[in-house]
């Protein structure tokens, strides 16, 4: 089993330490990705989506820190490697696009060095090399004029086009997995439909595996293969994309897919009243019984649930389902 | 046809002075520069209708909004309300007109005063537009202002800052509408917030139309959210309408190849719907250096002679249907 997975997240949490107690930002989370798939990792502001992202590329500064868990990458245990070898790792097999590009590149340095730099110090290529490799990258994520386009800086390029060079360098060195946080957002629509082709286009073609973390149910559904759904620090609920919109379990599943208005057809929609509990010593059960129309009184809120596999693949979190 | 609200040959240029480095920007350095940001725009809002504006960053939907409010002052161009002309009325006169017109600013953080609380932020538009001098009046007309934005008392003595983002958005709602406008403008309501307080906000909109008759004039670049709330579009590119019609129209049959790739990009929340990409090649042209002829030109995948030489004008094609395309005028 383990053998087809890329990467296994067990039962991580992350806490922060502030002054006012503990937040439990992350509480047990668990799930898997599998070579060439494309995992979406979708909920509201404050879930926990960047965290659990920063978790696994152990870019957690304090206050925060990873209290427990396995994060096992191609075997190993990334949260147990010593950090020079874990740098060895980060950049060349698991890399991360960032929401703004334009600021998660270095606005000092021409974009063909700052990719150029990458082959240098994964790959040890010289100069001239790794320039002409960073010239073929670009080229492969069509940035039009490359060898010109090299000798600009990030602040000349436009966001999608910051966003394609940010996924240009990432892929340099055909990582394993690819780990993107919210790569279109802020985005037109147009340009967005084309960054997450390029996503699309580089997993067939190199077999990366994607980590996508979004807010937007729509990217999900039209990019992922499985998708996780995250609720204050839980993942309340794991599934197949099809399932998934198909077949919700989870109550806050189905209600996020009630709240959102669609493009092609007229359909009513719902909020979720109530408000996501603090994270500062959330409640002892379920993070969402506060809010859920379908709770069980006396359950919900005293016992934390227990995560049940419904079906093959279908992951949920909840007391309707037994599993307490 | 009586329109509430009609927009005639609005245009806002942003000058650019001319500097040594203007050569920099595609001038030749020795002449001003510019931005064409809302070049001849003309729309018609009829009362209790709900136009929404959409198109991509940078097209001017924004500056068009401001412009009618005259936030920003036009460059060229009338401003109909209600069968007057306001877009050179003196400032002085220019409240009395304001008072029917309120804005829903984008930012419902940097658009509402931190120091003060929401008692005093909805009272403000009472007292300046003259609706009520007496305390007890106003604290009573402010109470029942939350409860129709669906806030309560409790709210009153609160801080922006004490106040989540879709309540914060909430208040910015409640004041637009304190001085019972006839006309609101929604500078997208909704883009910085959460699917499921979005979704809150997006139904007290729809609401609050059906309710007090309002007509609305709603800026975004999520068109789902304009399906929902709207019944009439405008699609803007580059500064100029490409497209308008009713919501029903223009999601089922869209002429301008410019909306039909807006709409194939949207992601539908439903992995079994996959919509045929209709993809726009290169980049939006920089509204400074504006090609000859129609400014979708270098992206179009269905450009031809006319295209580069004429500029498309926006013609009715179908019942209060306008496209400004050769290629469905041409023909």
């Amino acid at each position: 089993m383990s053998e087809n997975l890329l990467l296994n997240v067990t039962r991580l949490s992350t806490y922060f330490y502030v002054y006012e107690g503990i937040m439990r930002v992350l509480d047990e989370i668990s799930f898997q990705i599998r070579p060439r798939e494309i995992f979406g990792l979708v909920g509201e502001s404050g879930s926990g989506k960047t965290v659990a992202s920063l978790s696994i590329l152990r870019l957690i500064l304090p206050p925060g820190r990873i209290t427990s868990g396995e994060v096992i990458f191609e075997g190993t245990d990334l949260l147990k490697l010593p950090q020079k070898e874990f740098s060895r790792i980060r950049g060349k097999k698991i890399s991360m696009i960032f929401q703004q590009s334009r600021t998660a590149l270095n606005p000092f340095m021409k974009i063909g060095e700052q990719i150029a730099r990458i082959y240098r110090t994964h790959e040890g290529l010289s100069k001239s090399e790794a320039m002409e490799k960073a010239i073929y990258s670009l080229k492969r994520f069509r940035i039009p004029e490359a060898e010109k386009r090299v000798e600009s800086y990030p602040h000349e390029f436009s966001l999608g086009m910051a966003q394609r060079v940010m996924i240009a360098m990432m892929m340099a060195c055909n990582p394993r997995l690819l780990i993107a946080d919210e790569p279109t957002t802020g985005l037109d629509v147009t340009t967005q439909a084309q960054i997450l082709d390029l996503m699309k286009e580089a997993r067939d073609e190199m077999g990366t595996s994607i980590l996508l973390i979004t807010h937007d149910l729509g990217v999900a559904a039209q990019t992922c293969d499985r998708v996780a759904v995250m609720h204050a620090g839980h993942i309340v609920e794991i599934a197949d994309v099809e399932v998934l919109y198909e077949r919700p379990l989870h109550p806050y599943t189905q209600a996020l897919l009630r709240s959102i208005p669609r493009v092609d057809k007229k359909v009513r929609i719902s909020d979720i009243p109530g408000f996501v509990p603090s994270l500062l010593n959330p409640p002892r059960g379920c993070r969402f019984a506060n809010r859920c129309t379908k709770v069980i009184q006396g359950v919900c809120e005293k016992i934390k649930p227990k995560t049940i596999e419904i079906d093959r693949g279908h992951l949920v979190m909840c007391h309707l389902y037994g599993g307490s | 046809m009586s329109f509430l609200l009609e927009v005639k040959g609005l245009k806002k240029y942003f000058i650019q002075k001319k500097t040594g480095l203007s050569w920099l920007k595609g001038g030749r350095g020795d002449q001003d520069l510019y931005l064409r940001a809302v070049d001849n725009v003309n729309f018609e809002i009829m009362k209790g209708e709900a136009l929404g504006l959409v198109g991509e960053s940078g097209c001017g939907k924004t500056t068009t909004a401001k412009c009618i409010i005259r936030l920003i002052e036009p460059t060229e161009g009338q401003i109909i309300f209600k069968g007057e002309d306001i877009a050179n009325l003196p400032k002085k006169e220019f409240k009395r007109v304001r008072k029917h017109m309120q804005y829903v600013f984008q930012d419902p953080v940097g658009s509402l005063n931190p120091r003060m609380n929401v008692k005093s932020l909805l009272a403000e538009p009472l007292r300046n537009f003259g609706i009520s001098k007496d305390k007890d009046e106003i604290e009573e007309k402010v109470i029942s202002l939350l409860k129709t934005v669906g806030l309560s008392e409790e709210h009153m003595n609160k801080l922006p800052r004490e106040l989540s983002g879709g309540m914060k958005q909430r208040v910015g709602i409640a004041r637009a509408i304190a001085a019972n406008p006839e006309f609101l403008i929604l500078d997208e309501p909704t883009a910085s917030l959460d699917v499921s307080v979005g979704a809150k906000i997006l139904n007290e909109l729809v609401d609050l139309q059906r309710r007090l008759n309002m007509t609305y004039l709603m800026i975004a670049h999520d068109l789902s959210v304009i399906r929902y709330v709207c019944n009439r579009v405008a699609v803007m590119y580059l500064g100029k309408i490409v497209e308008t019609g009713n919501v029903e129209d223009i999601f089922s049959d869209p002429l301008h190849p410019y909306t039909e790739a807006l709409l194939s990009a949207v992601p539908i929340p439903d992995p079994n719907v996959k919509t045929k990409r209709i993809d726009l090649k290169g980049e939006t042209p920089s509204p400074i250096n504006l090609p000859k002829g129609c400014r979708l030109q270098n992206r179009c995948p269905y450009v031809f002679s006319a295209c580069t030489s004429d500029e498309p004008e926006l013609i009715e094609v179908k019942n209060r249907h306008c496209v400004a395309c050769h290629l469905r005028t041409k023909s």
